[in-house]
């Protein structure tokens, strides 16, 4: 798995590639934390190249969400695998982050 | 029309009468003649006295009177006063006539005329007008009347006195007292009359008649009581003895009569006769009687018998009935008859059937896996039918299973249990049988065939019969060799055991279904799964047959041979494991053209069963086994983990919160979800210490397919 983030104005887009599992799930929980704390509140999860996620990987994303909302920030996802978007409509978390096209869309929602 | 008369009193009835008009017939007739004849004779007698009379009197006119004038004489009725006188012939008449009356026969006679000189000579009643008027017509024939004369039956004669002679005719003409002066000779000048009276000889002639018919009465009636007497004797009584013997006859008992004495009985005639017949009669019918008696008793035993024994028959026959419906029952049960009876088992798929026909046949089939990677399949076909068929059928499986389960080849299999048959074989039975051992891994069959119908191999677009009609029947020669052949069966294609139930099967007008339409139906049936295969040729051979009595079991086997589990891995209880696991699925998918979702999905709910058995389902820190299996076979994807952990059912698992806000949604417990969500099938058993959980899904393909095919078949 590979992390990437660039900054797109207010948005910090973190692009994750390969598999996310639970041997990779921890690297990206710690590195979204990092943003946080750095002071990030829009964050936009890019998963062009995801390949695989399991519920590890759903758990990462849900803690940093909770984490964002209680601080007020926002989190979206983009770009996402069909297979990957199944995983998250299984598992109820369209209801939770929204889910855009590409990352400039998404931005742009969550640009302040 | 005689009540209850004896023989003699109807005799008597009727003949009394008979004799009794007939007596009054001759007294009337009799009667009748004697009284004409009477009259008759009396009417002759009065003629004879009055010719008599009548003579005197011509010859007293011819030769006395004319002498009177010769002597001077005269004439007169005062003759006995007056000297020289002489009677009139009138006179001379009367004289005679008082002379006759006088002679006390009661006769009178007497001169009359409607002319007369003496007054007493005149006409005085009816009867003597009426004769002269008939005199005058015919003065020849005398005027003759029955009459009653003071008080006395009578009979009356009158008869002409015509004027014989010319004195006659010139004294009365000049006779100054008469009252007719101009008579002629020969003229009716008076009538001479008889009377005689006739009750003295009716009385006479009654009183003979009397006698006679007294005497012929009694007559009569003697002939009558003779016969009446001889009646009695010869009919009456003899009859009564006979008629007595019969009541006697009747009131005994057949025992009593049959030593009925024989009373005696008149001899010689016809009642005789008929005593004689009735004896033999009474005989016959006691001889009958006792014969017939005698049959009554052994036949009502009989019946007893033959109740007892029906009753006896029909129970026996029930409780047969009923031990031979148990018998059909358990025959049917000890067939394994749950499908899929290995539903763990991917790599193959097996389906039979039997239906039995009306009477116990002795078909079977079999199958069991000797170990793994050995399959053994079997059908077999007992000769004969019913209970002994039964018997020698369910010995017969015993023997093969027991005897393949021992890892043998198939012709040491058929050749060890031919071996155990034939000695206790007195019922001289045999089986046929097909043995077949499918080597799951390489698809290879080996199999030997005693003496059955050559299997088919289908798939594709093939039908190959799997050997060829060979070997002989188990059960016959005690020392017969079976070959073992090979035949290699490549993944999809399915084996076909059958007993010739089917290939024999009859239409209505006797026709086979024949093993050429059987392989036109297996051909056309060749992709179908087994189930769905057995179950359409069964319906065919029942369409066809449809209306015939099956007349045999029809059995079948099939098996399809499905490729051997693609992958099996054994990974430590290690994360880094799930990598390797992710590498191979992926390298197995490539490998068999599995699409992306459906390799994700498995990958995903295999991911997420061994995180969660890596991360708690250890209660040390050791090394574990964790092993995966995962097969592909008839677009199915499975796979099935194995581990021992402690006792884990991931499907008791409580379903996640979905639909909270993001700060009330617990975190965890989506693996399980997932897996559930992502799989098709999950079961979950504990065996032998370790958990295994088996996931399964149809590829997405096929799913799509079937789906498609169920949308058809839904309109």
């Amino acid at each position: 798995m590979e992390i990437t983030e660039r900054k797109a104005g207010d948005v910090c887009v973190v692009s994750i590639s390969g598999r996310l599992d639970s041997g990779t799930s921890d690297s990206l929980g710690q590195r979204l934390h990092q943003l946080i704390d750095r002071g990030e509140r829009r964050l936009v999860i890019d998963a062009e190249k995801l390949d695989y996620i399991s519920s590890t990987g759903l758990r990462v994303l849900l803690v940093a969400a909770k984490h964002l909302k209680a601080i007020d920030g926002r989190i979206v996802l983009s770009s996402l695998k069909p297979h990957i978007l199944e995983v998250f409509e299984i598992a109820g978390f369209k209801s939770i982050f929204p889910i855009y096209e590409n990352t400039d869309q998404a931005a742009q929602q969550i640009s302040a | 029309m005689f009540p209850n008369w004896r023989i003699g009193t109807k005799l008597l009835v009727l003949t009394v009468p008979l004799i009794a008009a007939a007596t009054l017939v001759a007294m009337w007739t009799f009667s009748r003649l004697n009284a004409e004849r009477l009259q008759e004779k009396l009417k002759d007698r009065a003629h004879s006295i009055a010719n008599q009379v009548m003579a005197d009197r011509q010859y007293y006119g011819a030769v006395v009177v004319p002498r009177v004038g010769e002597l001077k004489g005269s004439l007169g009725t005062d003759y006995r006063d007056v000297h020289g006188r002489f009677p009139l012939p009138a006179t001379f008449v009367r004289e005679v006539s008082e002379q006759i009356a006088r002679s006390g026969d009661g006769y009178t006679t007497r001169l009359i005329s409607p002319w007369p000189i003496n007054k007493e000579m005149g006409l005085r009643d009816a009867f003597e007008r009426e004769g002269f008027t008939s005199l005058a017509h015919s003065p020849g024939d005398p005027f003759v009347r029955t009459d009653t004369v003071e008080g006395r039956p009578v009979i009356r004669v009158l008869m002409a006195d015509v004027a014989s002679s010319t004195s006659c005719v010139s004294c009365h003409n000049a006779h100054p007292q008469s009252p007719k002066h101009d008579f002629h000779l020969y003229d009716v000048m008076g009538g001479l009359e008889v009377i005689i009276p006739t009750d003295q000889y009716l009385a006479e002639s009654r009183q003979d008649m009397a006698i006679a018919l007294g005497g012929g009465l009694f007559l009569c009636f003697l002939v009558l009581g003779i016969v009446s007497i001889g009646t009695q004797w010869t009919v009456t009584r003899p009859l009564a003895q006979i008629a007595e013997r019969m009541a006697q006859f009747m009131r005994q008992r057949p025992d009593e009569q049959a030593s009925g004495q024989t009373p005696e009985l008149p001899r010689g005639d016809e009642a005789a006769y008929l005593a004689q017949s009735f004896s033999k009669m009474a005989s016959v019918i006691r001889s009958q009687q006792t014969a017939l008696q005698e049959a009554n008793t052994s036949l009502e035993q009989r019946v007893q018998e033959r109740t007892a024994e029906l009753r006896r028959t029909t129970a026996e026959k029930e409780r047969i009935g009923s031990e031979l419906r148990i018998a059909s029952e358990i025959q049917k049960s000890i067939l394994p008859r749950t499908f899929p009876p290995f539903p763990d088992r991917t790599d193959f798929e097996i389906y039979a059937t039997t239906i039995p026909a009306l009477e116990m046949g002795g078909d079977f089939y079999d199958f069991f896996l000797i170990d793994d990677k050995r399959l053994g399949v079997v059908i077999a076909d007992v000769s004969g039918k019913g209970v002994p068929a039964a018997i020698f059928m369910a010995v017969s499986r015993s023997l093969i299973k027991a005897t393949a389960l021992a890892s043998v080849s198939p012709s040491e299999c058929l050749e060890h249990v031919n071996r155990l048959l034939c000695p206790d074989n007195e019922s001289a039975m045999f089986v046929t049988v097909f043995y077949g051992i499918l080597h799951t891994e390489s698809g290879e069959l080996e199999f030997s065939n005693g003496g059955h119908n050559v299997p088919y191999v289908i798939g594709g677009d093939r039908l190959v019969p799997v050997g060829t009609p060979s070997g002989m029947a188990l059960g016959i020669m005690d020392d017969v060799r079976y070959q073992t052949s090979r035949f290699s069966l490549t993944a999809g294609e399915t084996l076909v055991l059958y007993t010739d139930g089917v290939t024999e099967a009859m239409d209505a007008q006797g026709r086979l279904f024949s093993a050429p339409r059987f392989e036109q139906t297996l051909y056309r049936l060749s992709t179908q799964r087994p189930i769905d295969l057995l179950t359409k040729v069964v319906e065919d051979v029942q369409a066809f047959s449809s209306g015939a009595l099956q007349a045999d079991d029809i059995t079948m086997l099939a098996l399809r041979y499905r490729q051997p589990a693609l992958l099996e891995l054994t990974l430590a209880n290690r994360s880094s494991e799930l990598q390797r696991l992710a590498s191979e699925i992926e390298q197995f998918a490539q490998n068999h053209r599995i699409p992306d979702a459906d390799v994700h999905a498995l990958s995903l709910a295999l991911d997420e069963v061994i995180t969660n058995t890596i991360s708690y389902g250890y209660d040390d820190q050791g090394a574990h086994e964790i092993r995966v299996r995962l097969t592909l076979a008839d677009g199915r994807l499975s796979a099935e983990v194995e581990d021992d952990g402690r006792p884990f059912d991931p499907l008791t698992a409580p379903q996640p919160d979905l639909t909270s806000a993001v700060e009330d949604r617990p975190v965890g417990g989506l693996g399980i979800h997932l897996v559930r969500s992502l799989m098709e099938q999950v079961d979950y058993r504990r065996e032998s210490g370790k958990n295994h959980l088996i996931m399964s899904k149809r590829l997405s393909a096929v799913a799509q397919a079937e789906m498609k095919a169920g949308q058809h078949g839904n309109h």
